[in-house]
């Protein structure tokens, strides 16, 4: 990953996580099953994993460019 | 830039504080939402048994027991652990209090009790005294244990008895 | 050739970049040591939360399903009065471990004092045999109850929940650990 990328990966794990356990919340609230907060809590945590965790191309936009050996 | 592994790391400490904050929020949540009284009616059926097994009286008894516990489970509720009592008062001590029978509920569907002459679980004898001619107050106790968060212990039914003078 | 490059796309990928064997070995070993020192952390304060604190960790599956092993408990201080029903810690005199019991009975004697009587939710029998009873004790007193028990946190939250639903999920996560660990190179 690059700076830029970097930032945005963390950016976008914690916001998917809070989104997904606002959810949980909500939605568990709603039909008063906790069972139902985990499952989309763990979902969203697992999506954040996967979209935020390796290399992917969309992390390395703004490459790094070193000035080139004279 | 960070590796794979101290991303995964920084992760995990995210992690933590927001399972931290849906823990808070399920038991504060449990707190409040639980304000609803069961439906619950308990009265003796029968004495089966009132025996001196020459050290103390032993009493066996069958209790009609029911109860609706449906309202009382949440999205907070793990299970509740409901237990009769038979609470009595020898001469010249304190009130004493025994638990009789005990049913442990986990889940709304299992929720209503509907009992005739139960018979009690545990014997109801008192450690030193006779139990002749005691009056024997039964009352439905029940302790929700939470997913998370705090435990809760109501009560709510009553009924009066007294053994029988002799053995 | 053409390999060696995919190869190298896939480990980029991942952020992996070197694929020396003996390299990862040292990296698995690494992870390993992690989690071992998570483990002593975790048992350590298991054991540190044993002397008379506000929070306890279960130890037995005495109270099963209400408390399974390495849930939290938390404790009040001792009461003047205790009713049964509620859950309470002890020590016996036998083993200077916690146990955390509900008490069933509680007789008032002809001096006031309290006599009681506590049982694991799980056991079929009252805990009798866990008092001192060679020095007569029969039943428990105020002076050896540490508290009672008011609030309860799952282990690790919730993922145990998770991990008792269903019978696949355990081994899952442990093969997701194993494959984490293992892409954490350095």
């Amino acid at each position: 990953m690059d700076f830029f990328g970097q930032y945005y990966a963390y950016l976008f794990f914690r916001l998917i996580v809070i989104i997904g356990s606002l959810l949980g919340i909500l939605i568990g609230f709603l039909i008063q099953s906790y069972k139902a907060t985990i499952y989309i809590y763990i979902g969203s945590i697992f999506l954040a994993g996967l979209l935020c965790s390796p290399n992917w191309p969309i992390w390395n936009k703004h490459p790094l460019n070193f000035k080139k050996k004279n | 830039m960070h590796t794979f592994f101290q991303r995964i790391h920084q992760f995990l400490g995210f992690l933590l504080s927001t399972t931290i904050f849906i823990i808070i929020v399920n038991s504060i949540s449990g707190l409040y939402l639980d304000d609803s009284e069961p439906e619950i009616s308990i009265q003796l059926n029968k004495i089966h048994e009132f025996k001196n097994n020459a050290r103390t009286d032993r009493a066996v008894i069958g209790f009609d027991l029911h109860a609706d516990f449906t309202s009382t489970f949440n999205w907070n509720v793990k299970q509740i652990f409901v237990f009769v009592t038979a609470e009595y008062q020898p001469e010249g001590r304190g009130k004493s209090e025994v638990v009789i029978w005990d049913h442990i509920i986990r889940s709304k569907e299992e929720a209503v009790l509907d009992l005739v002459d139960q018979k009690n679980k545990y014997v109801l004898v008192d450690y030193e005294n006779d139990l002749r001619g005691q009056i024997i107050n039964l009352t439905v106790n029940w302790d929700v244990m939470p997913l998370n968060g705090f435990l809760r212990l109501k009560k709510h039914g009553k009924t009066q008895f007294t053994l029988p003078e002799k053995i | 050739m053409k390999m060696k490059k995919i190869n190298q796309k896939i480990l980029t990928f991942f952020g992996i970049e070197n694929t020396s064997i003996a390299r990862s070995i040292m990296k698995f070993t690494e992870v390993g040591l992690v989690f071992a020192m998570g483990l002593f952390v975790w048992e350590l304060l298991k054991l540190l939360m044993q002397t008379e604190g506000p929070v306890v960790v279960v130890m037995s599956g005495s109270m099963e399903p209400g408390f399974s092993r390495g849930d939290i408990l938390f404790i009040s201080n001792r009461n003047h009065h205790y009713k049964s029903g509620q859950i309470v810690v002890f020590k016996t005199t036998q083993q200077n471990i916690p146990v955390v019991h509900r008490i069933i009975s509680v007789f008032t004697d002809a001096n006031g004092k309290e006599k009681i009587l506590t049982k694991g939710d799980f056991n079929k029998y009252p805990d009798q045999s866990l008092y001192d009873h060679k020095n007569g004790q029969y039943f428990l007193e105020q002076e050896h109850i540490h508290g009672v028990i008011w609030g309860y946190i799952p282990k690790i939250g919730s993922l145990s929940l998770l991990a008792n639903e269903k019978n696949y999920f355990k081994p899952i996560g442990f093969i997701l650990i194993a494959i984490l660990g293992f892409f954490g190179f350095e």
